[in-house]
């Protein structure tokens, strides 16, 4: 009984740290800027309106960010799952491979992505990729932020299927990709779910290189960050909110899958 | 089906030889297990059968063609994990089914195939669930019959009973043995435990350190093990390994003397200097008219199993078990294992048999 009230009490604290924020996102959305900046503040807008949406929905910014940003999180999720499926498998079944792409991917990660996107920026100038209209730039860059993410996730959910199930395969038949294709992918769906999800969200919230890299062919992040800076927060919530949209969208397209699965019932 | 055949096949890890010289030959329908103590290379050798590894030398043949240089799914090798290795994410009948897939067997003739092997293997219910839902005993029957549904080549046992209790592993025991009678396919089949490398094998190959220590049927290993090794490794309790001095008319064991007849003493001098003499448990008699090493029993130590009656004893020192039929409430003080019992081996490393 006592246990069940701290397990309600700190699950309502927990959703209200959650919740609150995103609540006043909500709320200064349809809130007008004069209200917002008026004291006190209040806690329901007193005058709620659209004028915040229907100014950007008018606007080209929108739409185009819109698209940049949801185009660029899709093909970060397909290339870092392309490059890092065969990498992780590497690392986790041929244990010297493993131990020499850890240390590269973790050094990657100690620099600062500003000090990472300053060069690179430079080296897109040259390409004709800085400030791509269609992100070709900041796709590149995302997949390498990233790569170390997906890279864990599915080294860990390899090491952890048997390898005899893919012995088994090979001597049933099937070559040593098909092994892999036919029993370890399978087995790994859940993995593979979650690290897109979290290349998705990795890509979708990325502030920095979006930032350097984008500078006019701006994708929401930064575009929400202009609103926010210039004095226009009802503008700024609205883009939050319509962020929202897409990345519950992609949660409910994974969830099912993550959830399902497991490994019992292979061996003894 | 066909002959397996393994010439001089060698397998080194770094400075460690797992599998030395290793030369069999596997006849066209025949069950060999494959015995030793953990670390002696058998499970080494399935590997290097089912291509998990590569020899560093030799060469294995499977109905003459030459398969140690093949990938695994070319080799026509089909195995059974100590694991079971079942497909989790499929049902038992796409597990079945998954190898006759591989080989682009059509659906229909799929199902028939599958279907009539998992009838054989009382798996005809079964079907539609998946691994998780199955019992040990039902698991790995779904691997055994995983691996036959293509009629390989050469059958590959790593352990297979190994995971199941004691009940289940003499029902499963004899249900591969009749299994193999019927389908008579080429097996190698992998095991620590020397009682079921008896019961199973038309032959034993008995293992140590890599190296093939013989490969007999189980009365020949048993009768006349070919070393030391074998002897001790093969029967429960194991022979005893006794040394001893002989010369042309006695044997000297410990501080006991024991003078020889006058029949023995040419097969005995044959050998003077230093032997291990080797007396199986079962050769202690309490016939009077028994000539032969006479062993003092502690009738404390007697251990009444029911079927038989195990005691410790010494000859000259040198401790020995004894093994007498049926339960034998008072041991005798004495029991006599007659010379023609005896086995002779040399008293150095390798301890080979002295006699033919």
């Amino acid at each position: 009984m006592r246990r069940a009230a701290a397990i309600a009490i700190a699950g309502a604290m927990l959703s209200c740290a959650v919740l609150l924020p995103l609540a006043l996102i909500l709320k200064q959305a349809v809130t007008p800027d004069a209200e917002s900046f008026a004291w006190p503040p209040t806690w329901l807008p007193r005058q709620p309106t659209l004028d915040n949406f229907r100014a950007l929905l008018g606007s080209a910014e929108l739409p185009y960010g819109l698209r940049l940003s949801v185009a660029v999180a899709l093909l970060t999720v397909l290339s870092t799952l392309t490059l890092t499926v065969s990498a992780a498998w590497a690392a986790a079944r041929v244990s010297p491979v493993g131990r020499r792409l850890d240390a590269v991917l973790v050094v990657v990660r100690v620099f600062p992505s500003l000090a990472l996107a300053v060069p690179m920026a430079v080296l897109f100038v040259r390409f004709g990729l800085y400030n791509n209209p269609a992100g070709i730039g900041l796709w590149i860059a995302h997949t390498l932020v990233a790569l170390p993410f997906a890279f864990f996730v599915l080294r860990n959910a390899f090491r952890r299927i048997p390898v005899e199930l893919e012995e088994a395969a090979q001597l049933d038949g099937a070559t040593r990709f098909g092994a892999v294709w036919r029993v370890t992918l399978p087995l790994a769906r859940p993995s593979l779910a979650a690290a897109a999800l979290l290349v998705f969200l990795v890509s979708w919230d990325e502030f920095a290189y979006a930032l350097l890299l984008q500078v006019t062919n701006r994708p929401l992040p930064p575009l929400l960050y202009y609103f926010s800076a210039f004095g226009y927060p009802g503008m700024a919530s609205a883009v939050a909110a319509i962020m929202l949209v897409p990345a519950l969208a992609i949660i409910a397209v994974l969830a099912p899958a993550i959830r399902a699965g497991g490994l019992s019932g292979s061996g003894r | 089906m066909a002959a397996a055949e393994f010439e001089h096949v060698t397998k080194r890890f770094g400075t460690v030889t797992a599998l030395d010289d290793f030369s069999l030959l596997v006849a066209d329908g025949e069950l060999v297990a494959v015995v030793g103590p953990s670390g002696c290379g058998k499970s080494t050798l399935l590997r290097i059968t089912a291509g998990l590894d590569r020899p560093s030398s030799g060469a294995i043949r499977v109905g003459g063609r030459r398969i140690d240089e093949l990938p695994p799914h070319a080799r026509d090798v089909a195995m059974v994990f100590q694991s079971y290795a079942l497909y989790p994410h499929m049902t038992v009948r796409d597990n079945i089914e998954f190898p006759l897939r591989m080989r682009g067997v059509g659906r229909s003739e799929r199902h028939a195939q599958a279907t009539q092997i998992a009838e054989a293997l009382e798996l005809g219910t079964l079907l539609d669930r998946r691994p998780a839902e199955l019992s040990g005993g039902q698991r790995q029957r779904v691997a055994l019959a995983r691996a036959l549904v293509r009629h390989p080549a050469l059958f590959l046992l790593d352990e297979p009973l190994s995971n199941l209790d004691a009940q289940l592993r003499v029902d499963v025991r004899q249900y591969i043995r009749a299994l193999h009678r019927r389908l008579h396919v080429t097996t190698l089949y992998v095991t620590h435990d020397q009682t079921e490398a008896m019961t199973l094998g038309d032959r034993v190959a008995v293992l140590r350190g890599g190296r093939l220590q013989q490969a007999d049927t189980p009365a020949a290993v048993y009768e006349r093990p070919a070393n030391g090794f074998v002897a001790a490794f093969i029967g429960t309790p194991p022979m005893n390994l006794l040394r001893a001095q002989a010369s042309a008319d006695a044997l000297q064991i410990g501080d006991q003397r024991v003078a020889l007849p006058l029949a023995m003493r040419a097969r005995f001098g044959a050998h003077a200097g230093p032997l291990v003499i080797g007396v199986r448990p079962e050769s202690f008699t309490t016939d009077g008219n028994a000539r032969g090493l006479e062993a003092v029993i502690d009738p404390s130590t007697s251990e009444i199993l029911g079927s038989e009656t195990l005691a410790r004893g010494t000859i000259g020192r040198e401790p020995v078990i004894v093994r007498l039929n049926g339960i034998v409430r008072s041991l005798p003080p004495r029991l006599t294992a007659d010379f023609s019992a005896l086995h002779l081996f040399a008293a150095d490393e390798q301890g080979r048999r002295l006699e033919e």
